[in-house]
């Protein structure tokens, strides 16, 4: 038997059906095959998930809404019962959702990309200091899952580092404007009490306590003794630096009310989620403005600040790094081939390649019409006179990269560009299989479960006379195999236009390629002939706008979807999403609205969470 | 101020020595019969030696009898070493046969936990889809924590080719708290040998004392940030953050160690006055540095546990300087048949082997009482999975014990064969090796040891 990359035992459609009043999004379709369930071992028990029910027709508000006790049900609405900020007439209008459910919320340290971005926003720092941290642990494609972000010995050590050099760096080479005072005019104590209270709210995003300037102030006596002001003054940054309010994102909530287990977020908590959303950054000077004079409390006030906030480059930087980790790009500038094969593949190409997907996804989000649509069919990509050599498609004007178009036929939308084609192949050939795949798991959220124990697994071999859909042939002549890889293969086959290194071909080994392929299940039929076809399948799929909620979702919150307890915050993202024609900022704004962005649960000392 | 400003300084300076200005201040070594310290009063050390993508029997498996064993060209280099080395083969990893999902992260997460691995269940299915992390500790931090020695850093924990995430790390401190392996020699020479944050030497000793003044200072106030945050918060986030400040602690505690504290260290003999900067960024050059580092690194008793990851599960680089044009994973899937492959997959694990005989001779160089380093220390030698093609099995596993720890691994120059007990029981028997009164490891309900005749 050849290569089964994984086995399909059950494919579940999340229904999403477009349109603002119909979102049962979990319902479940569910397909069973039979001669792979020996694939599983000790599979979880199938969660026949309960859809949150049929929405109310009409989209009407459902009032404040009130917290909801866990345990009880749907508690008729108390509205006015929670401080501000409530989004009223914005909430999502099923019957389960008129209680706010915020979802879990773990404190969230940030990642190597938040800290670099935060350090530089507050401090200046371009160095990058992160860049030495431990990698994250990349969880559902992203690597912002809070319950994977622990700390690791060398990573203390590290953190120390970094809070020495970046502190010493602006101590010695930007001190008064680090300062924000004069020492020499105010007094150094005097300065250096200001320097707390106007930069720690910034380094711990809301404004000191008592207990925070006591520590402190206590440090920089202590840097004193040995460097004069210079000392106590970068011994207080570094600690800021290396504290648990700067490295984590530390929340409880504004103060909730006797007995309620749902609160809403302060406004410096708020403007925190809100920059960590669309910047992966800090807050800027005006949001901290915004939450000091408490003018996060009102939907217009919120969603002015989304405004500004999105025209801002930073959220530029936030959906080109959503993309390249979706997408496989994060690191693919290592990626090797095999040079007797791929003599065309040189070592900056693949770094090329993606820049082509982040300037096409910047071009689209922000400048075109913004649609998940678009980002799936788009006529047109961008390349450099080297890459557009590389590819064979026209040169662009100019020096640099700029917008180009060939055949429209064969290259459309992001399936058919060069890095993600050269990362699901192999080193010497393509893998139809990993395409597929990537297809099932990343791009429509299915399940995919490993081949049987004990099958053999094997690449079949580069062969001078056949073309990839022949070498697989074993997967649709063994019975095993093939009640699984029907799902896989035809999806594959349809991109063996490209290469092993993204590269279009017609023929191989002197043959025609076939590209005829299927989308077994996919809803409204799944044919397709050719990648830029199969870009156009998705971009008019209901699993695929589904999908992309799910991932948004993810690295928007930092973490996993709990149920039940996300059904109302998923709820509204897809139904926006739709409404919006599948707009991607739109969704961003969307994410800031949910009740899982807007609340938190009231934390419990010492309970679960 | 002579401090070395690491990352900056050396980066690119290949053939630069740095000073070890400790050696004067080497401990006398222990009474011996204390946990974790050798029959002859020196400090046992653990080290993993992991190599990933399976295994493939016909290349791999050892011929002849127990004692009388006929090493496979891809252990050609270990030939020396026959009696310092006994082949455990026939186990079976009984976490990763009770868990779900994806096999190769899976393989990872329960590698050296022995208990099955986090799973991440997939939207809206429960069914279980990729893992994310191991279940628990690993057997290499089981020891850091039991043994707790008080030497500059608790584990180094290093990675050749391609680490972190689930498919990438094999050290965890506990269930989602993993250790991945420094991929840059440079950076971890840096981070032990050249001033680095985790206690590296500076040589002026005013500016040491000053730097240690500033560094008791800043972590004793940012852990009080810590502390001061703990009784707030819920379950899930207090573990987080009481893991955090505890490393915090540990890192005060570690930066007092002015000089390799050992129990036994072995002195000026073994530890070099000097060390030599990784020389060179290819990929040859990195994995002679790996080795360098780590054997400086026991000589010097900076860490008694360590692993060296070779790559991560799947990983599919090109051992190009071998002659090899196929990726690694790619082939591993390839049948025992496949002569061409198998020539290739023996390269790859010649160049491994060859780097595991370099450090095996450069610890026995290091004189300790009677013996030598090499003698005080356990290698564990062992893959994730038990083959990379036949569909990723983890039953009917090799694994392979190098050293001596401390005399606690006697009879060495042997193939010892299973029938399919749990690895549990190997990881309870080095627990045992280390003095440590362990009966089970991993998950409890799982077959547990000691392994027979070990």
């Amino acid at each position: 038997m050849t290569q089964g990359h994984s086995c399909v035992r059950n494919l579940r459609r999340e229904v999403f059906v477009p349109g603002p009043t119909a979102a049962t999004w979990a319902a479940v379709l569910m397909v069973a095959f039979a001669a792979c369930t020996g694939a599983i071992q000790s599979g979880g028990p199938l969660d026949d998930n309960v859809a949150p029910g049929p929405s109310s027709p009409g989209g009407g508000a459902a009032g404040g809404g009130s917290p909801k006790t866990p345990g009880s049900q749907a508690q008729p609405p108390t509205p006015g019962a929670l401080p501000a900020p409530s989004v009223p007439g914005d909430r999502p209008v099923s019957q389960t959702c008129k209680a706010i459910e915020p979802g879990p919320t773990l404190i969230r340290r940030l990642t190597r990309l938040e800290y670099n971005n935060t350090v530089r926003d507050l401090l200046g720092t371009i160095s990058q200091p992160a860049n030495v941290f431990p990698p994250e642990t990349v969880v559902h494609s992203f690597d912002n899952e809070a319950a994977s972000l622990t700390a690791s010995p060398v990573l203390i050590e590290e953190y120390l580092g970094a809070a020495e050099r970046v502190a010493t760096d602006a101590v010695d080479n930007r001190l008064i404007a680090t300062l924000g005072c004069d020492p020499a005019k105010d007094g150094e104590d005097a300065c250096a009490g200001k320097f707390f209270e106007n930069f720690g709210k910034r380094a711990y995003r809301r404004p000191l306590t008592a207990e925070d300037r006591t520590i402190l102030t206590d440090v920089y006596n202590a840097g004193k003794v040995n460097g004069g002001f210079k000392g106590g003054i970068r011994l207080s940054l570094a600690t800021m630096l290396a504290s648990v309010h700067f490295l984590y994102r530390v929340e409880f909530g504004a103060p909730p009310k006797a007995g309620e287990t749902v609160t809403s977020l302060t406004p410096w908590e708020l403007a925190t989620r809100l920059s960590y959303l669309i910047w992966r950054s800090m807050p800027d000077t005006n949001l901290l403005a915004a939450a000091e004079a408490n003018k996060l409390t009102t939907r217009t006030e919120v969603d002015a600040q989304i405004t500004r906030m999105l025209a801002d480059p930073k959220a530029r930087d936030t959906v080109a790094d959503f993309y390249e980790q979706w997408l496989r790009l994060r690191g693919i500038e290592t990626i090797t081939k095999d040079p007797m094969v791929y003599p065309a593949f040189h070592s900056d190409t693949a770094g090329l390649m993606k820049q082509e997907t982040l300037k096409f996804v910047d071009s689209v989000v922000w400048d075109g019409d913004g649609s998940l649509a678009q980002l799936y069919t788009a006529p047109f990509t961008f390349v450099n006179t080297a890459l557009a050599k590389y590819y064979g498609l026209p040169a662009p004007a100019g020096a640099g990269f700029g917008k180009v178009s060939g055949d429209t036929q064969a290259r459309a939308g992001l399936l058919t560009q060069g890095g993600l084609m050269s990362v699901l192949a192999q080193e010497n050939q393509t893998h139809p299989i990993r395409r597929g795949t990537f297809v099932r798991k990343d791009l429509l959220c299915q399940t995919l479960l490993p081949p049987p124990d004990g099958i053999k697994i094997e690449f079949p071999p580069v062969n001078a006379t056949l073309t990839g859909r022949e070498r697989f042939v074993q997967h649709r002549a063994d019975p095993l195999c093939a009640t699984c890889h029907t799902l896989i293969d035809p999806i594959g086959f349809g991109f063996e236009n490209f290469d092993g290194i993204g590269q279009f071909r017609r023929k191989e080994n002197g043959k025609d390629i076939d590209v005829s392929g299927e989308v077994v299940g996919l809803a409204g039929g799944g044919q397709f002939n050719g990648a830029a076809e199969l870009g156009g399948l998705l971009a008019r799929s209901e699993e695929a706008a589904s999908c992309v909620v799910v991932a948004w979702f993810r690295y928007g919150y930092g973490r996993d979807l709990a149920g039940d307890a996300d059904a109302c915050s998923m709820d509204m993202l897809k139904r926006a999403f739709t409404a919006s024609k599948f707009k991607i900022t739109d969704l961003i704004t969307t994410l800031a609205r949910t009740d899982a962005f807007q609340f938190r649960r009231v934390i419990t000392p010492g309970g679960l969470q | 101020m002579k401090r070395m400003n690491r990352r900056t300084v050396l980066r690119g300076l290949a053939g630069t020595t740095i000073a070890l200005p400790w050696l004067e201040a080497m401990d006398v070594p222990k009474a011996h019969g204390a946990p974790g310290v050798s029959d002859t009063g020196f400090p046992k050390r653990f080290i993993v030696w992991s190599t990933h993508n399976g295994f493939h029997p016909p290349i791999w498996n050892p011929g002849g009898g127990e004692t009388d064993f006929v090493l496979r060209p891809v252990h050609a280099a270990l030939e020396p070493f026959r009696k310092d080395l006994v082949i455990v083969a026939g186990l079976n990893d009984a976490a990763f046969a009770r868990g779900g999902g994806d096999l190769h992260s899976r393989g990872m997460c329960t590698f050296l936990s022995g208990t099955e691995s986090i799973v991440n269940t997939a939207v809206n299915t429960g069914l279980g889809g990729e893992s994310k992390s191991a279940g628990g500790i690993t057997l290499d931090q089981e020891i850091v924590k039991r043994l707790a020695p008080k030497t500059k850093f608790p584990s180094l924990e290093m990675n050749f080719l391609d680490g972190g995430g689930a498919y990438g790390t094999i050290s965890y401190l506990d269930a989602n708290k993993p250790l991945p392996g420094a991929r840059d020699p440079v950076t971890v020479f840096n981070r032990i040998f050249a001033g680095g944050t985790g206690g590296g030497p500076v040589s002026d000793p005013a500016a040491a004392a000053r730097l240690q003044a500033d560094h008791r200072s800043i972590l004793d106030a940012v852990g009080k940030t810590y502390q001061g945050l703990l009784p707030k918060l819920g379950m899930a986030d207090r573990d987080k953050v009481d893991s955090h400040l505890t490393q915090i602690r540990d890192l005060e505690k570690r930066l007092q160690i002015a000089s390799p504290a050992a129990a036994g260290s072995p002195a000026a003999s073994g530890c070099p006055k000097t060390v030599a900067a990784p020389g060179g960024t290819d990929r040859p050059a990195q994995a002679a540095a790996f080795v360098d580092i780590l054997a400086t690194a026991i000589a010097c008793d900076l860490t008694r546990v360590s692993s060296m990851q070779w790559d991560r599960t799947t990983g599919n680089s090109v051992y190009s300087w071998l002659g090899v044009s196929r990726g690694h994973h790619d082939m591993s899937h390839d049948g025992d048949e496949r002569t061409d492959t198998m020539a290739d997959l023996t390269k790859i694990h010649t160049f491994y082997t060859q780097h595991l005989a370099k450090l095996m001779t450069r610890l026995k160089a290091i004189p300790e009482g009677n013996g030598t380093a090499l003698d005080n220390t356990l290698i564990l030698q062992a893959c994730d999975l038990a083959r990379g093609n036949q569909g990723h099995t983890a039953t009917n596993k090799f694994h392979m014990l190098l050293g001596h720890a401390g005399g606690a691994l006697k009879n060495g120059g042997r193939v010892l064969r299973y029938n399919g007990d749990a690895n549990n029981k190997l990881f309870v028997s080095i627990l045992n090796m280390f003095d440590i009164p362990a009966t089970s490891f991993g998950n409890p309900t799982l077959p547990q040891g000691p392994l027979a005749q070990l």
